[in-house]
C-alpha cells in the first residue's frame, strides 16, 4: 500500500460532499461535527472485513478502493454488491435487526476508508434534526438501491442487466475479475463473454 | 362493502398506538397534530389501489381488511406481500427512487384505511424533529422487512418459510386461498399442501 496519504481533513471533506449530495440542506456546522467522528483506516487488498455469520455495527465510507459483498449458496459464491469510492457500506441487516449478517465483505483492492460505529451516528441523529433527516435519506438510499437490485434481477433480461452495468459502472469491468461480474449479473461467465463480444 | 364500526377517531387511535409501539419517545402533541391530517378511505374488495407502472403518492395505514401486493412475471401473478390490519403500506420504490412501481396493490377484502399524501407527511417530518425520527425508524423498519423477505427466500427451505409464515401470520391461513400463500412462499401449491399435510 503506497498511496500518498492526504490529511484526514481532506477525506472528511470528501465525505461531507457525499452527505450533501444526499441532502443539500444539511446544516454545515452540524455536518462538520458529524464527520469529525469518523476515523481513517486502510485495509489491504484481499482482506475479509466481515464474515457471514458475524455481527458488525461499523459504517464505512470508501475514499479509494473497492469492496465486494457476496454470499455463499449451495457452495457457490454469489456477488451481490461492488462498493467503490464515494460509496458507503455497512452490515445493514445485522445493524437493523441484531441478527447475524448473511454476507461476507472482502476488499478487492487496497482500500482507504472513513468509519464510524452506528450508535455514534444515531447519537448525532438524535442531537440534530438536520442530521436525522440526512439519516433518513441515507436509509432511503440504501433501501432504494437494495430494491432496485432485486427488481433488476427479477424483471430485466441478462442483456439488459449487462447494459445497465456497463452504463453505471463501466470502470469496474477493468477492476473486477469477470467471474465476479457474471455472478453479480446472475449469469454464467460464458453468457457474459458472449454479451461482451456482441457489444 | 360490509359496514364497519370504525370511525376516524378509532382509526387514529390505532395508528397512534402503532407509531408509539415503534418509537415510544415520539412527542405526543406533535404526533396528534400529524394524525389530525389523516382521512379515512375505504376500498371495496378487489379494488386496485396502486397499479404496476404507476406512481404511489399516499401513506396508508390499514385499520380493517387486507391488502395484497403482487407483480406479474411471465404472465404469472407472484404475491410478494400480505398486509392485514395494523400495517402501514406505501409504494416505497416509487417514493424513494421516483421510478414506476413494479407491484400492484389490491384490496383482498373490504378494506378501511386512514391515509395522508406522502408529501404532506414529509412536511411534518421537516417541521418536527421527533416526527423526523419516527420517519427514519419507519424506513429502517420497511428496509428490514424487505431484506428479511429477500433473505428468507434465498436462505430458508420451503418448510422453514412456511413455519415462519404460520408464526407471523397464522390468521391469514383462513383468510387467503392457498395458491396465494404458495406464491408468496415461492413454492408450488402441491409443495405447500405436502408441507401442511406433514405438520
Amino acid at each position: 500500500m503506497n498511496k500518498h496519504l492526504q490529511s484526514i481533513d481532506t477525506y472528511r471533506e470528501q465525505l461531507k460532499k457525499y452527505f450533501l449530495s444526499l441532502y443539500p440542506n444539511t446544516n454545515l456546522d452540524e455536518l462538520t461535527e458529524l464527520v469529525q467522528q469518523f476515523t481513517f483506516d486502510k485495509i489491504d487488498k484481499k482482506s475479509i472485513l466481515l464474515n457471514a455469520g458475524e455481527f458488525s455495527d461499523t459504517v464505512y465510507f470508501i475514499i479509494e478502493g473497492l469492496v465486494r459483498i457476496y454470499y455463499v449458496k449451495e457452495d457457490k459464491e454469489i456477488t451481490n454488491w461492488f462498493i467503490k469510492e464515494n460509496m458507503m457500506f455497512a452490515a445493514t441487516y445485522s445493524i437493523l435487526t441484531g441478527n447475524k449478517n448473511y454476507s461476507t465483505y472482502e476488499t478487492l483492492e487496497d482500500t482507504y476508508v472513513l468509519k464510524v460505529r452506528y450508535p455514534v451516528l444515531e447519537s448525532f441523529y438524535t442531537k440534530y434534526h438536520s442530521l436525522e433527516h440526512l439519516g433518513r435519506k441515507l436509509i432511503e438510499a440504501y433501501y432504494g438501491a437494495f430494491m432496485k437490485k432485486t427488481f433488476d434481477v427479477l424483471f430485466l433480461s441478462a442483456e439488459e442487466r449487462y447494459h445497465l452495468f456497463v452504463k453505471d459502472q463501466s470502470d469496474l469491468l477493468n477492476r473486477v475479475p469477470l467471474r465476479f461480474v457474471a455472478s453479480f449479473l446472475g449469469i454464467t461467465q460464458e453468457t457474459l463473454s458472449r454479451l461482451r463480444a456482441k457489444h | 362493502m360490509k359496514k364497519t364500526a370504525l370511525d376516524i377517531v378509532e382509526c387514529r387511535n390505532r395508528l397512534r398506538k402503532h407509531f408509539l409501539t415503534l418509537v415510544p419517545e415520539t412527542n405526543l402533541a406533535e404526533l396528534n397534530e400529524l394524525l389530525d391530517q389523516f382521512t379515512i378511505a375505504k376500498f371495496p374488495k378487489k379494488t386496485l389501489i396502486y397499479k404496476a407502472g404507476g406512481t404511489a403518492d399516499h401513506f396508508y395505514f390499514i385499520c380493517e381488511g387486507l391488502v395484497r401486493a403482487y407483480y406479474i412475471k411471465e404472465d404469472k401473478e407472484i404475491t410478494n406481500l400480505f398486509m392485514p390490519e395494523n400495517t402501514i403500506f406505501i409504494g416505497a420504490y416509487n417514493i424513494i427512487t421516483g421510478q414506476k412501481n413494479y407491484s400492484n396493490y389490491e384490496a383482498f377484502e373490504d378494506t378501511y384505511v386512514i391515509q395522508i399524501k406522502y408529501e404532506r407527511l414529509e412536511e411534518y417530518y421537516l417541521k418536527y424533529h421527533s416526527l423526523e425520527h419516527l420517519g427514519r425508524i419507519l424506513f429502517e423498519f420497511y428496509y428490514c422487512a424487505f431484506m428479511k423477505k429477500t433473505y428468507d427466500i434465498l436462505f430458508l427451505s420451503a418448510e422453514e418459510r412456511y413455519a415462519s409464515f404460520v408464526k407471523d401470520h397464522s390468521d391469514l391461513l383462513n383468510r387467503v386461498p392457498l395458491r396465494y400463500i404458495a406464491s408468496y412462499l415461492g413454492i408450488k401449491q402441491e409443495t405447500l399442501s405436502r408441507i401442511r399435510g406433514k405438520r
